[in-house]
């Protein structure tokens, strides 16, 4: 396998497209490769081939750093040893040595992965108020999309990112504490049930994971980030916009303003570190709220969504 | 900030007993056009009030006072008193911070 470092002065950085999904199986079965995720980076290591074909996919236009003396997150996701590797095989994540999760089926390795490092993120990083929402950019604003699971956030998402808006997360909304801009956290999106086809069919060329089926969120795949929102994943933007998204089932969409009182309590509902955060987070919402229109969202059809958001982001 | 509207006050239904803040809590409140919130940093709990109920925080902020003083502090210019029923609305508003745990019957004496 080509060495990252070795090749800094023909090839400014090295993307995990750089090698071939062979070279990149092996990596991760021995040493593990050091993906660059904007603000951090993971130390994978995985013996499964669900995952190295997953990570070829979907992480192709990622950089791996070339310093392997840090990362943030030293993560493995392996079988666990024990009979459970031959007889209906198990995948286990581990950071360090921690086991934050029960085993779970070798089928869902990649969205354990995936589910994994949001749980680093949101129980580490509290440098930034986390907020369980998804984030896109357009005309250098940022809408924050905060919504429970069901609520169709990761659909609309994923919509908007086709239809040219940058994804900044679709899972984790990182609010610096410092200067209350938007921190890229841009990852493969997470699609579930019914949405998986929707999407594909929303946009045919998108790049989707083999989906992984019968997880607790019912069958699951991740949707590959455009290579613009990869590209520029260091690129913050200023929050504008909270919309709290329902999909309706036979509604127009409808965009209504929210009670910025409201909006806090919403906010602050998924933000997973608000309580521990104190007053911080008290004064952080706060600044969220005052530098953003607030609006409550219900729809059925992408398009109108995404007419409506272009619409909003023009004004 | 949203006043109490201009109406008449039954003094006769007045409670003579001062409320005050809670002793020692430390209070963060924001307020927006259409409502409020406050962070409780004894309990670090955060509330969702009403602009009325922010008000009566601000009010028992300065002094304590009996209902009747927050009914009158809460009034706006020109007001002269308010009536029973929005009485009985300040008497339960007061009651609901009572049980938040964010305001408290004042043992200081009256003074006369």
């Amino acid at each position: 396998m080509k060495k990252a470092s070795n090749l800094k002065s023909i090839e400014p950085r090295l993307n995990v497209s750089s090698f071939t999904p062979s070279e990149i199986t092996h990596a991760l079965k021995r040493e593990g490769i050091h993906l660059s995720v904007g603000t951090y980076t993971i130390h994978l290591q995985s013996a499964i081939p669900s995952v190295s074909e997953s990570i070829s996919l979907l992480y192709a236009d990622y950089p791996l750093n070339e310093d392997t003396s840090f990362a943030d997150f030293h993560v493995s996701i392996n079988h666990p040893r024990n009979v459970r590797r031959w007889i209906h095989p198990q995948a286990i994540f581990r950071i360090e040595t921690y086991e934050p999760f029960k085993p779970l089926p070798a089928d869902q390795a990649y969205p354990l992965l995936e589910w994994g490092l949001n749980w680093c993120v949101s129980t580490q990083y509290h440098r930034y108020l986390v907020v369980h929402a998804a984030v896109v950019e357009k005309n250098g604003r940022a809408m924050i999309l905060p919504a429970p699971p069901g609520s169709g956030k990761s659909t609309l998402c994923a919509a908007l990112v086709l239809r040219g808006w940058r994804l900044l997360s679709d899972e984790l909304t990182l609010v610096s504490l410092n200067d209350m801009q938007i921190v890229p956290m841009c990852r493969p999106i997470s699609l579930k049930n019914e949405s998986i086809p929707i999407i594909q069919k929303y946009d045919e060329s998108v790049t989707m994971s083999r989906p992984s089926f019968d997880t607790n969120k019912g069958t699951v795949a991740h949707m590959k980030a455009p290579k613009e929102s990869i590209q520029r994943v260091r690129e913050t933007a200023p929050p504008a916009w909270i919309v709290f998204p329902k999909y309706q089932p036979g509604t127009a969409a409808k965009l209504d303003k929210f009670s910025k009182a409201s909006a806090f309590m919403g906010v602050a509902a998924n933000a997973f570190n608000y309580s521990m955060l104190g007053a911080q987070g008290f004064q952080t919402v706060s600044k969220l709220i005052d530098r953003c229109d607030c609006y409550e969202f219900s729809y059925s059809n992408l398009d109108e969504a995404i007419s409506m958001f272009d619409r909003l982001a023009q004004q | 900030m949203t006043r109490l509207p201009r109406v008449l006050f039954d003094v006769k239904t007045a409670d003579t007993c001062r409320w005050r803040r809670c002793d020692g809590r430390e209070f963060v409140l924001r307020e927006w056009e259409d409502g409020a919130v406050l962070y409780d940093a004894a309990s670090g709990d955060t509330h969702h009030l009403s602009l009325a109920a922010a008000q009566v925080l601000q009010h028992l902020h300065n002094q304590p006072s009996t209902l009747e003083g927050l009914a009158t502090g809460m009034l706006s210019s020109g007001q002269e008193a308010a009536d029973g029923q929005t009485f009985l609305a300040l008497e339960a508003l007061v009651e609901h911070l009572n049980k938040l745990g964010l305001i408290e019957k004042s043992i200081e004496p009256e003074k006369h």
